[in-house]
């Protein structure tokens, strides 16, 4: 079960999880995209279990800066900053990482253990889906747009018809009429979700990162990780497992995510803590409880991107497209038409969380030597990188200029604060929602109540429709309570 | 940052992958406010090496080959 390829993919993923992540505005989803182009000659196992173990080592690799230099490498690893900060302030450096490489670790297996007990057994249902539930179970995934739109519902759907637009370019999955190509050969097949991702999240931020300034130099000597002795495992036991439960809620739910979990877990930590007064001012717990959280969403954001292929953060999304590219569709059927991936994919995730560990120790000294490395030069081998992984996938400029495009367009929608996530789930799910709407169709000649008569496909819709609801009475909700919230759209 | 990626695509095709991804580490890294001059010349070189030695001969993966291509 495990090969060397895998264990070799689990540990690299962490490495280049753990150092993308210590790099200040590369999150755990760029760190992936940057990755993505090259998991195309890869085993398909190994592939997946790459992506998943950078998502893994990027999550911790985030509160190495945020603990050394009061900046966050990744966004979940803000609430890491109060009291990892004011740990080091107090010269605790090394028992602050070790705190934080420790809660990492039984978080990520809290939420490995969470993804197992969750994702198989919804694999029983998948031999009765039909193109007319695969059709509602597209839907369901674009019912959560409300839910990853953030204060502007507005701005989300914009983003997922855009989404949805670029998903029809290209060939008409039943006629063959070739659709929004204009003359072009190379758009023929469509344009590749992957090239969407790396444009949004890479190109994009590299094109933020040209214009901010550089970030703070970490000192060498003080970062000796120093993991908590058996006292201090009591302390933060019960942290950890606030951290961890958030973490399980926050990564199933559409748009909860990392930095939202670690700061419920974080609050919750305090609020729940015999040493409440030690809460920013460098408390042990106010560590444990956030970095606990955020490893436990690199798993549990698993559940609904396995189970139903619908990703409920920017990271799955990008994983999703790592499935993606080697023809695997997550969603009911992937239990069944490939358990090896799975299987793979689950032992990946406990091997990269004890390689997360052991790499956390060892990769310190190479970690900081990269932070501190000259802004201008580090940006340079980051496009340098990309635009060779773009290249990559089919040996295509054009494709390189497609990326380039669409980090315009994530540019843009920086700078407007429109969020990725809905116009994502428009480029993946769109190719999906439409032939199996089409293909239905032709078996129901044409009959519309198809969708309703299957049963799955009338729950997955019922549920479609509370999911709907409910976002758009929240956002009524928010406009009542903060009028003139959206007033800017 | 988006006209280096633009030359990159139109040179890359006639200058070949080490050269014009060199190029494109050099002008970036002039850019973002690096300082000219020797030291930023070779780390774009080596640079440009680094990553063929990393993807052209080492993983395999194609890359522009350009006028004059260089064989692993």
């Amino acid at each position: 079960m495990v090969t060397p390829g895998l264990a070799f993919a689990a540990f690299a993923g962490v490495a280049w999880g753990i150092l993308g992540g210590a790099l200040p505005g590369i999150s755990p989803s760029i760190t992936m995209a940057l990755l993505l182009p090259f998991t195309y000659g890869l085993d398909p196992t190994n592939a997946v279990v790459l992506l998943a173990a950078t998502y893994v080592g990027a999550e911790y690799g985030g509160s190495i800066p945020a603990i050394l230099i009061r900046t966050p490498g990744t966004n979940a690893a803000a609430a890491t900053v109060i009291d990892g900060y004011a740990m080091k302030e107090q010269g605790k450096a090394g028992e602050a990482l070790g705190i934080s490489l420790y809660s990492g670790f039984v978080g990520g297996l809290f939420g490995l253990a969470v993804l197992v007990l969750l994702a198989q057994p919804l694999s029983s249902v998948a031999l009765a889906f039909t193109p007319t539930s695969y059709f509602a179970l597209g839907v369901l995934g674009l019912s959560v747009i409300g839910s990853v739109s953030g204060d502007s519902l507005v701005k989300g759907l914009m983003a997922a018809l855009f989404g949805l637009m670029i998903s029809s370019i290209g060939t008409d999955p039943v006629t063959g009429v070739s659709r929004f190509t204009f003359g072009s050969p190379e758009l023929l097949s469509g344009i590749p979700p992957i090239l969407v991702m790396v444009g949004l999240f890479a190109v994009g931020e590299l094109l933020v990162q040209s214009s901010e300034p550089g970030w703070e130099k970490a000192s060498s000597t003080e970062a000796r990780i120093r993991f908590p002795r058996p006292a201090m495992w009591r302390r933060i036991a019960r942290p950890q497992l606030i951290g961890s439960v958030m973490g399980t809620f926050e990564g199933i739910m559409p748009g909860g995510g990392g930095t939202i979990s670690a700061f419920l877990a974080y609050n919750e930590a305090r609020r729940w803590s015999a040493n409440k007064e030690e809460f920013g001012k460098g408390s042990p717990e106010g560590i444990a409880a956030p970095e606990a959280a955020n490893n436990t969403v690199a798993c549990t954001a698993l559940v609904p991107m396995l189970s139903l292929g619908i990703p409920s953060s920017n990271s799955s999304a990008v994983l999703l497209g790592g499935f993606l590219i080697h023809g695997l569709i997550p969603g009911p059927m992937l239990f069944v038409k490939s358990p090896d991936v799975i299987t793979g994919l689950f032992v990946g995730l406990f091997i990269a969380n004890v390689a997360m560990l052991i790499l956390g120790y060892l990769i310190m000294a190479p970690c900081l030597w990269l932070v501190n490395r000259p802004k201008p030069y580090l940006m340079g081998f980051i496009y340098a990188f990309v635009v060779s992984g773009v290249y990559a996938i089919e040996a295509s400029l054009f494709h390189v200029g497609v990326a380039l495009l669409f980090g315009v367009v994530g540019y843009a929608m920086r700078y407007f604060k429109v969020p990725f996530l809905p116009m994502v789930l428009g480029v993946v799910l769109g190719f999906m929602v439409e032939s199996n709407y089409r293909r239905a169709l032709v078996l129901s000649s044409g009959d519309h109540m198809t969708f309703l008569r299957d049963p799955i496909s009338a729950g997955l819709l019922g549920f479609a429709a509370v999911f709907i609801v409910g976002s758009l009475l929240r956002h009524l909700f928010a406009r009542r309570v903060q009028p003139g919230a959206e007033a800017t759209v | 940052m988006l006209l280096i990626g633009i030359v990159y695509i139109v040179l890359a095709p006639w200058l070949g992958y080490l050269l014009s991804i060199s190029g494109l580490i050099f002008a970036t890294t002039y850019y973002q406010g690096g300082t000219v001059g020797r030291p930023a010349a070779l780390v774009a070189l080596c640079g440009g090496v680094f990553f063929w030695v990393l993807f052209v001969a080492f993983m395999g993966i194609a890359q522009p080959p350009g006028l004059f291509p260089l064989q692993p």
